[in-house]
């Protein structure tokens, strides 16, 4: 098995190994084909498709308990049934203000069917720069929605204990393209939760990208 | 082209701004290190083509209840049974998460999930009626009309397992401080623990000490056909 170098200086490589050669592909004593990771992890999910983020912009109190039906964040995928998923790659929240130390974490429920189109109120932003991420997009985004509760809110990732009157922290959670919302109006909400909420405020996030795809079979 | 995957549009001829899959530099060969070890990029997000490709579900209790004080013998707070015939799918654990609902004021306190997979396999298991999601929202998708997930999987609350001194630590424990809850533990274990046809997994959640605490469980896994290996 060969792969072919290009007549060009590579990336770790030096001028002479970068000639127009054929170059085998390792493989172990043991018959396992030799990977290395060519890009930064996440690089080629941004590069091939249209990676997004969305943030509250009023930091708003945080709640106490699992929520009931309202999402403070909620994403929408207003693509045809026939256009892009979202795959949800991360869920984020800053805290603004807070009041005693209290530990933060973020829930979050996907809709199990579509819903109808919720309020525009935040404007999604390319992981690739610019500003034209109206036009490239069709997700709504919105806080205080009405997620209706049909799916349960799942922990999206490790709770993080913030230090009594300090805002600035935050959590990230990674969440790989395991979520994915459906084309055709279904919507991902997610809420914070903090043990303080009478004076702590938090500013809410999700990133996904967007990806033409066709859930399998299995089911 | 794969089956069940669409091409993907070449995107920079409507959206110039975002670069995409037009450049001669996409068609070529692949290339290799100077280790010879060939070069890759994941084209998904990690855990997208796991979703896409089928049975990913997850339960959650709806009750919340206490936690326990010490590593469990018999009792699974939620079990995972398989409930498909021999030869059936294998469910792939891809996590297990806990809620801290309610914790004592005034006492900061550790929260964690330990899970035991039963090395026998059980008959059957008694049916909790938790309601099943999916993670990629295909039961709704395309008006199929129905919500109901279509799995063998049976979910047991309080369930008697044998204790087969294997309960393990799955994750790191959070501290849920003085001041009200907002704790919650989400235990990626990407298909490391595998429950055959027949078996049984269960989770519970530690703490200090169980009074004036309840939390919420959740388990999420994948039901995958394919053969185990000769040594399962």
């Amino acid at each position: 098995m060969y792969a072919v170098l290009p007549n060009q200086r590579l990336r770790g490589f030096s001028d002479e190994q970068s000639l127009d050669i054929h170059k085998e592909i390792g493989v172990s004593q043991d018959g396992i084909l030799l990977l290395a990771e060519g890009l930064p992890p996440f690089s080629e999910t941004t590069r091939l498709g249209r990676g997004f983020i969305v943030r509250t912009t009023t930091a708003a109190a945080p709640v106490a308990a699992i929520p009931t039906t309202t999402a403070m964040l909620a994403l929408q995928n207003n693509e045809p049934e026939d256009g892009s998923f979202y795959a949800i790659t991360e869920v984020f929240a800053i805290v603004v203000a807070a009041g005693a130390s209290t530990t933060l974490t973020i829930v979050g429920q996907l809709s199990q069917t579509p819903r109808t189109v919720i309020t525009q109120a935040f404007t999604p932003r390319p992981y690739t720069g610019g500003t034209e991420a109206t036009a490239w997009t069709l997700a709504n985004a919105q806080s205080a929605y009405n997620m209706s509760n049909f799916a349960a809110w799942q922990a999206l990732g490790n709770s993080y204990v913030n230090t009594a009157n300090i805002g600035a922290a935050n959590v990230g959670f990674l969440q790989g393209g395991r979520i994915i919302i459906p084309p055709g109006g279904f919507v991902f909400g997610i809420s914070a939760i903090m043990g303080d909420t009478a004076s702590s405020t938090v500013l809410l996030g999700i990133k996904w990208v967007e990806i033409r795809l066709s859930l399998g079979s299995g089911g | 082209m794969l089956s069940g995957v669409a091409r993907l549009p070449c995107r920079c001829r409507e959206e110039p701004g975002l670069g995409g899959c037009c450049g001669s530099s996409d068609i070529g060969s692949p290339f290799v290190n100077s280790e010879n070890s060939l070069l890759i990029a994941d084209s998904l997000p990690i855990n997208t083509e796991n979703s896409r490709l089928g049975k990913l579900y997850f339960v959650r209790e709806i009750t919340a209840a206490a936690p326990v004080a010490a590593i469990p013998t018999t009792t699974a707070r939620v079990a995972l049974w398989n409930g498909e015939p021999t030869g059936g799918a294998f469910y792939a654990i891809d996590s297990v998460f806990v809620i801290v609902v309610t914790s004592p004021a005034g006492t900061s306190k550790p929260y964690s999930v330990v899970g035991q997979l039963n090395s026998k396999p059980l008959t059957g298991m008694t049916e909790s009626g938790l309601r099943r999601s999916s993670l990629t929202g295909r039961y709704g998708w395309r008006g199929s009309g129905t919500r109901t997930v279509n799995s063998r999987a049976r979910i047991g609350l309080g369930q008697t397992v044998v204790n087969d001194n294997a309960w393990q630590a799955l994750g790191t424990s959070v501290i849920n401080t003085a001041a009200g809850v907002g704790s919650t533990v989400d235990f990626f274990i990407g298909g490391k623990i595998i429950v055959p046809p027949r078996f049984v997994f269960g989770i519970s959640c530690l703490t200090s000490s169980a009074t004036s605490t309840t939390v919420r469980l959740g388990i999420r896994w994948h039901e995958i056909r394919a053969p185990l290996g000769a040594d399962s």
